[in-house]
């Protein structure tokens, strides 16, 4: 009986690891994603990669580069195992040829994983990661690459035009500026701004930056920027918007929860705008039914394409909160504004549900919360400044003529005494 | 005059006193306290704590010139994602701290996971997840053969079938 039942538990037993390396996962990663080699003819360079296998078990891995200068480089090891939670650095020499086509050239190392041998069949499926090698060959002369990037705004507010230009020739770029012309949707020019003049050597990327005042109704409008250097020019053109960016929180979810558990948020957010908004994050607060305040808990911060939701998540740590539905505000914050929905949250033992209520925008907090605390130091400063000033000039010198003249008196009473006497 | 000696020394180190602990509040107020991260950290993660004291804004900015920063409102600590580069950032209160430097080394991280363990006769699903900080593109092979690819965004998971998948930033 006791044999069968030995049995029985080895057999359960290797089920059971069977199961296990079926469900088993495997998991490569590297580190940087991609690198960038400026190119110097005849040149070696010595870099490295990391390698990091985040799983429990030992994975065999090959590594190998694809690319036009595959050959020329030269990996110090291209298989082994790496063990479990093991992170391996990987170095290698790249030797450059005398002479490359100008331009990006792109190499790719890989690095995957072998299947074992012994477990064909079970697992079926290997991972694999590239780590990227660009190697960067100027162009001849003066050669400029340029972005141009718009950071739209609200009425009256200033629209920023970013022009980032990286220097890819083989000579320094001595007058580099831009000209924004801007259009509104019926294509009449409405302004013109310049950027002031900048430098850039090679291989170096500065911004040129312009600045509008939108003193222009809300609408889409168009920039047409030129960009010179040197006698040679790039144009550039991009619509923009100006108006009012709206975020809703649409709904709030809390899955896989259980009371006295930290609770995982997951809010859905709306950017209603025509225009990413970056930089947005949520805070929350929860108060008890004295409207005391007994949790306030971020999200990181997330940028929101224009016309699409983002999901935020956020982190509530429950222990000591009972059963019961709580008031709560929820802020998403941008800039200096943010909006504001007040919801319950009704706490079970295994859910939180949200309640919602209202919807308010506020704006220009920042501002006032600066000036309330200016205003404060400044006060304490002039306040001291006049007690002392009062104090050691005037009153203490009172006290002190005071304190002559008492002397004097004193001095000719016992004069006038002297003289009696 | 009827003021006394010892009142007039009374009345001057409380004075004194005042003045010195109003200037140390003044002192410990007015300027930001950096407390993390730390200047010319490196990290692969890429939601980073700032934490500080005294401050009400955060310049994060790709250049030491703050030509173009993304200028966030705090009140108080703050995790803000950033994409894989070099940042530039300093605090502003009422004056402005020193500049510090963040790297967010970009990670190309791909883990697969077996979907239909439970059916034999089915083709391998696999769940593929993007846990780097990268957004990735993935080809999908099965035995040597390419099949197909697709866009992967940070922290996204999406199922596939295939016996070979690898990742490479996008």
């Amino acid at each position: 009986m006791k044999n069968k039942l030995f049995k029985v538990s080895a057999l359960l037993f290797l089920i059971f690891v069977f199961l296990l390396s079926i469900i088993s996962v495997s998991a490569l990663g590297v580190t940087p994603g991609r690198k960038i080699i400026d190119f110097s003819p005849s040149g070696q360079k010595e870099a490295s990669f990391r390698i990091i296998n985040s799983e429990d078990k030992a994975l065999n891995v090959k590594v190998s580069v694809k690319g036009d200068l595959s050959n020329s480089f030269s990996i110090n090891e291209q298989s082994f195992v790496i063990q479990p939670k093991e992170e391996r650095d990987v170095s290698y020499t790249l030797t450059l040829p005398y002479e490359l086509d100008p331009g990006t050239h792109m190499q790719e190392i890989t690095i995957v994983e072998v299947p074992d041998s012994a477990k064909d069949g079970s697992i079926g499926a290997v991972v694999g990661v590239i780590t990227q090698v660009y190697v960067r060959v100027p162009y001849p002369g003066k050669y400029a690459q340029v972005e141009f990037n718009i950071e739209s705004a609200e009425e009256q507010q200033e629209v920023s035009f970013f022009m980032p230009i990286t220097n890819l020739g083989q000579e320094e770029l001595t007058q580099v500026n831009a000209e924004i012309e801007i259009y509104n949707s019926q294509g009449d020019k409405i302004a013109v701004v310049s950027t002031e003049k900048s430098s850039i050597k090679i291989g170096e990327r500065k911004e040129v930056v312009g600045n509008w005042r939108a003193d222009v109704t809300p609408g889409v409008y168009r920039a047409n920027a030129l960009i010179n250097y040197d006698g040679e020019s790039i144009n550039a053109e991009k619509n923009f918007s100006i108006g009012n960016k709206v975020l809703e929180l649409v709904d709030v979810n809390v899955k896989s929860f259980t009371l006295g558990g930290i609770a995982k948020f997951e809010m859905g957010v709306e950017n209603k705008w025509g225009e990413e908004i970056k930089n947005v994050y949520s805070q929350t607060n929860v108060f008890d039914k004295d409207k005391n305040l007994i949790a306030d808990f971020k999200s990181p911060t997330y940028d929101i394409a224009s016309l699409s939701n983002q999901t935020f998540f956020s982190y509530w740590d429950t222990e000591g909160v009972d059963k019961g539905t709580y008031d709560a505000s929820v802020y998403l914050r941008y800039g200096e504004k943010f909006s504001k929905k007040n919801v319950q949250f009704r706490v079970d033992d295994y859910s939180i549900q949200a309640i919602g209520l209202g919807y308010v925008i506020y704006e220009g907090e920042a501002g006032g919360k600066i000036g309330s605390n200016t205003k404060m130091l400044v006060g304490i400063i002039i306040f001291l400044l006049v007690l002392n000033l009062l104090w050691f000039i005037l009153f203490r010198k009172r006290v002190a003529r005071g304190k002559k003249e008492n002397i004097k008196i004193i001095q000719n009473n016992n004069h006038n005494n002297n003289k009696k006497n | 005059m009827g003021i006394k000696k010892n009142w007039i020394y009374t009345l001057d180190f409380v004075i004194i006193s005042a003045t010195a602990i109003a200037l140390l509040f003044i002192f410990n107020n007015i300027n930001p306290l950096v407390i993390a991260p730390f200047n010319e950290e490196e990290t692969t993660t890429s939601t980073v704590l700032f934490e500080f004291k005294n401050a009400d804004y955060i310049f994060i900015d790709d250049n030491i010139e703050f030509t173009s920063p993304e200028k966030i409102f705090v009140e108080d600590n703050i995790l803000i994602n950033l994409k894989p580069g070099v940042y530039y950032w300093k605090l502003k209160g009422i004056t402005e701290s020193e500049i510090r430097t963040i790297t967010i080394i970009s990670k190309v991280d791909l883990r697969l996971r077996e979907t239909n363990k439970n059916c034999s006769e089915c083709d391998s699903s696999y769940e593929v997840i993007n846990a780097g900080n990268e957004n990735l593109n993935v080809d999908v092979y099965s035995g040597e053969n390419f099949t197909g690819n697709f866009v992967l965004n940070k922290n996204e998971n999406k199922n596939s079938s295939g016996t070979k998948f690898i990742g490479v930033a996008e």
